[in-house]
C-alpha cells in the first residue's frame, strides 16, 4: 500500500473521528476509563513497594522472641537485651552498643479531616533508635528527652492526625504527652509512628522492664550470621534474628501482593466493558460507512488499506484515552498519601507513585482492548457485498 | 469492425435463501463491442443492475464465463478484481457515492492513488478532469456544497481521471433535473465520441436512452434484443 493511499485512508480517517464524535468520545472515556483504574491500583502497589524498599536496613539486625511473627507478640527480657550488648559483629559509639531496645503500643488518634477513629503506633525506644533509623532527619522541634512525656511525630501523619503540631498536648493513656517535634525518614513506613522515650512508654502502660525487640547495628550485613549464631549458641537468647529489611519485606509482602494481584483482574473485567463499548461503538460507525467501504473498494482501494484504518480509528481513539487516563491518574494519584493497616493493626502510610512501567501498561492494556475490540467489526466492515 | 469489451457466455445468476431461489440470468449470453454507447433497458426487477455490477466485477455469477476482452474475470480473486477494476472500470452511480468528507478534487484523486503517478501529475489529470465537467471553479467544494448535477459531474470527473476504458453508469440521471441530465448526458457522450470510452449505462429514461448508440433490452433475465439506434 502506498503512503499516498494510506495517508488518504487516515485523512478521511480523522475526518470520521470528528464527524462521530459521539462514537469516538465514547471510546475515548471507555479507555480512560480502564486506564484511570489499572494505574490506580498499580501506582498503590508501587508506592508501598517504594515505600518498603526505603524501609529497612540489611545493616541493622532485629531481635525478637523465638516464635514472634511481629512486635506485637514478642517479648523480650532485659537480661537478653544485657546479652545483647556483648553481641560480636555489632557497631560501638563512645563504647556502648548500638542498640535500641523498644516497645511499642497502639493508640487511638483521630483524623484531621474526618475526625473519625485511626490507630497509630506509639513507639519507645532508647536514645540510639533514631539513630539506628536510616535517613532520619528531625525536621522541626527538638528530639524527645528521657524520662519525660513527650513525642516526636512522623511527617507522614503529623498533617493527617489531629493535635500532632508541635507543641500540643496529647491524652495517652491517662497522661498528656507534648509534641516537641517531627521527622522524615525518607518516606519509609517509620514515618507513620510516634517516638517517645522508652521507659516513658513502659511507665504509662505499666509494662515495667518489658522490651518487644531489639534493634543493633552491625559492623556490615555479613555480621548477621555471627548474631544470629550468638544467639543460638546461647540458651538464654535463642532469638529471631533477621535484617531490618527481612523483617519489613515478611511484613508487608501480603499487602504488595494484594494490591498486586487485585490490580489485573479488576482492570481486565474493566477492559470487557471496554472491550464491548469499544466494539459496539466501531460496529455503529462502521455500519454508517459501509457505503464509503464500497465506494473506496470499487475504486480499487484493497479490503487491508481499508481494515488498517479502521483499525487506526480505534487505536488512536483508544490511545488518546489512555493518554487522558494516565494524565488524570498522574495528576490525582501520584503523590497522594494512602493509609493501610499494618500487620500490628496499626495504620501505615506511604504515597502513591505512578511511574512509566505503570504508564506503559496501561497503555498497552488500552491498545490491546482497542485493537481486539475493532477487527470483528472491522473485517465485517471491509468484506460487505461490493454491489450498492 | 470493433472487438468486444464484454463477452458473457452462458451466464446464471440467482439470488437464493433458504425457502427459494429467484434466477436473474439464465444463461445469459451478450457481447458489447469496444468504444460502444449503450443503454441497458428493462422493467424493475429485469437485472439491469445486477448485470452492471457483475460487468464491473462487484457481484459474482453463479456460472458460465465474463471476458473483458481477452481476460476471463469472473474466476479471478478478490485482490485481483480489485486491481483489475482499479485499471479498467469506472463507476457513476445514481447517488453519485462521493466521499462526503473529501473535496471535489480529493474525491477525483481517489483513484490515481492506486497508479504510481507523482503527486503533481495527480494534481494536473484532477485539474484536467474537473474542466472537462466544468467545475474547474468547485474543486475545493465538499459534495454538500455542490449541487446534484456538479456532484454527479465529479463522479464522472473520478471515473475518467484514470484514462479508464470502460465508463459504467447506474441511472447517472436518475436524481437530476431534465437540464442537468441533458448536461451530464452531454459529457458522457464526448468521453464517447473524443475520448473513446466504452460507456454501459442502466437508464429508465427515455431522453438518456436517446443518448446512446446501442441499447440492450432485458426482460425477465432470458432475453435480450440489441437495437441499432439512431446515432444521436
Amino acid at each position: 500500500m502506498s503512503p499516498a493511499i494510506l495517508s488518504r485512508l487516515i485523512y478521511i480517517t480523522l475526518g470520521n473521528i470528528f464527524k462521530r464524535r459521539w462514537v469516538s468520545g465514547t471510546i475515548v472515556l471507555a479507555s480512560t476509563l480502564v486506564v484511570i483504574v489499572l494505574v490506580g491500583f498499580l501506582s498503590m502497589s508501587e508506592g508501598f513497594r517504594q515505600a518498603l524498599n526505603n524501609t529497612g536496613s540489611e545493616n541493622i539486625a532485629m531481635l525478637m522472641s523465638g516464635q514472634a511473627q511481629n512486635e506485637m507478640n514478642s517479648q523480650l527480657t532485659r537480661e537478653q537485651i544485657e546479652l545483647l550488648q556483648s553481641a560480636p559483629g555489632v557497631k560501638k559509639l563512645d563504647g556502648n552498643t548500638l542498640l535500641s531496645s523498644e516497645l511499642s503500643v497502639i493508640v487511638g488518634v483521630r483524623t484531621r479531616a474526618e475526625n473519625i477513629k485511626r490507630n497509630i503506633t506509639l513507639r519507645g525506644m532508647t536514645k540510639y533508635g533514631p539513630v539506628l533509623r536510616e535517613g532520619f532527619k528531625l525536621t522541626s522541634g527538638r528530639m524527645f528527652s528521657p524520662g519525660l512525656n513527650e513525642i516526636l511525630v512522623g511527617e507522614k501523619i503529623a498533617g493527617e492526625v489531629k493535635g500532632l503540631d508541635v507543641g500540643n498536648t496529647l491524652r495517652l493513656s491517662g497522661s498528656d504527652w507534648t509534641v516537641v517535634g517531627t521527622f522524615s525518614l525518607a518516606g519509609n513506613l517509620f514515618e507513620s509512628e510516634v517516638w517517645a522515650d522508652l521507659s516513658s512508654v513502659q511507665s504509662a502502660y505499666n509494662r515495667h522492664n518489658q522490651y518487644q525487640s531489639a534493634r543493633i547495628a552491625l559492623i556490615d550485613k555479613d555480621a548477621l550470621f555471627d548474631l544470629t549464631l550468638y544467639s543460638a549458641e546461647d540458651i538464654r537468647l535463642d532469638l529471631a534474628v533477621q535484617s531490618e529489611k527481612q523483617y519489613f519485606s515478611k511484613q508487608t509482602e501480603g499487602m504488595v501482593n494484594l494490591v498486586s494481584y487485585l490490580a489485573w483482574p479488576l482492570a481486565i473485567l474493566l477492559s470487557i466493558g471496554t472491550f464491548t463499548g469499544i466494539y459496539n461503538a466501531m460496529q455503529i460507525s462502521i455500519d454508517s460507512r459501509r457505503r464509503e467501504f464500497v465506494i473506496l473498494r470499487q475504486l480499487g482501494f484493497s479490503r487491508w488499506g481499508i481494515f488498517i484504518s479502521v483499525l487506526f480509528e480505534s487505536l488512536l481513539c483508544s490511545v488518546v484515552g489512555a493518554g487522558v487516563g494516565i494524565g488524570i491518574a498522574l495528576l490525582v494519584f501520584d503523590g497522594f498519601i494512602a493509609t493501610t493497616m499494618g500487620s500490628s493493626f496499626d495504620s501505615v502510610s506511604y504515597s502513591l507513585s505512578v511511574n512509566g512501567s505503570i504508564a506503559l501498561q496501561a497503555f498497552l492494556l488500552s491498545a490491546i482492548v482497542g485493537f481486539l475490540a475493532v477487527c470483528i467489526p472491522a473485517h465485517r466492515g471491509v468484506n460487505q457485498r461490493l454491489a450498492l | 469492425m470493433k472487438d468486444a469489451i464484454f463477452t458473457l457466455k452462458k451466464v446464471d445468476k440467482f439470488y437464493s435463501d433458504s425457502n427459494e431461489r429467484v434466477g436473474i440470468f439464465d444463461k445469459l449470453d451478450m457481447t458489447i463491442k469496444d468504444g460502444e454507447f449503450c443503454a441497458i433497458l428493462g422493467p424493475s426487477g429485469s437485472g439491469k443492475t445486477t448485470l452492471l455490477n457483475i460487468l464491473g466485477g462487484v457481484d459474482t455469477i453463479n456460472s458460465g464465463e465474463i471476458w473483458f476482452r481477452d481476460t476471463r474475470i469472473d474466476n479471478l480473486n478478490q485482490s485481483q478484481l480489485t486491481r483489475w477494476r482499479a485499471q479498467n472500470v469506472g463507476f457513476i452511480f445514481q447517488q453519485f457515492n462521493l466521499i462526503s468528507l473529501l473535496s471535489a478534487q480529493q474525491n477525483v484523486e481517489l483513484p490515481l492513488l492506486m497508479t504510481k503517478l507523482t503527486r503533481t501529475e495527480r494534481q494536473r489529470k484532477v485539474a484536467a478532469a474537473l474542466e472537462l465537467v466544468g467545475l474547474t471553479d468547485r474543486a475545493k467544494h465538499k459534495p454538500a456544497q455542490l449541487s446534484g448535477g456538479q456532484q454527479q459531474r465529479v463522479a464522472i470527473a473520478r471515473a475518467l481521471v484514470a484514462d479508464l476504458p470502460v465508463l459504467l453508469c447506474d441511472e447517472p440521471t436518475g436524481n437530476l433535473d431534465r437540464d442537468t441530465s441533458n448536461e451530464v448526458l452531454e459529457t458522457l457522450r464526448l468521453l464517447n465520441k473524443d475520448f473513446g470510452k466504452s460507456i454501459i449505462m442502466v437508464t429508465h429514461d427515455q431522453t438518456a436512452q436517446s443518448f446512446a448508440r446501442t441499447s440492450f433490452r432485458l426482460d425477465k433475465g432470458t432475453f435480450i434484443e440489441e437495437v441499432l439506434l439512431a446515432c444521436a
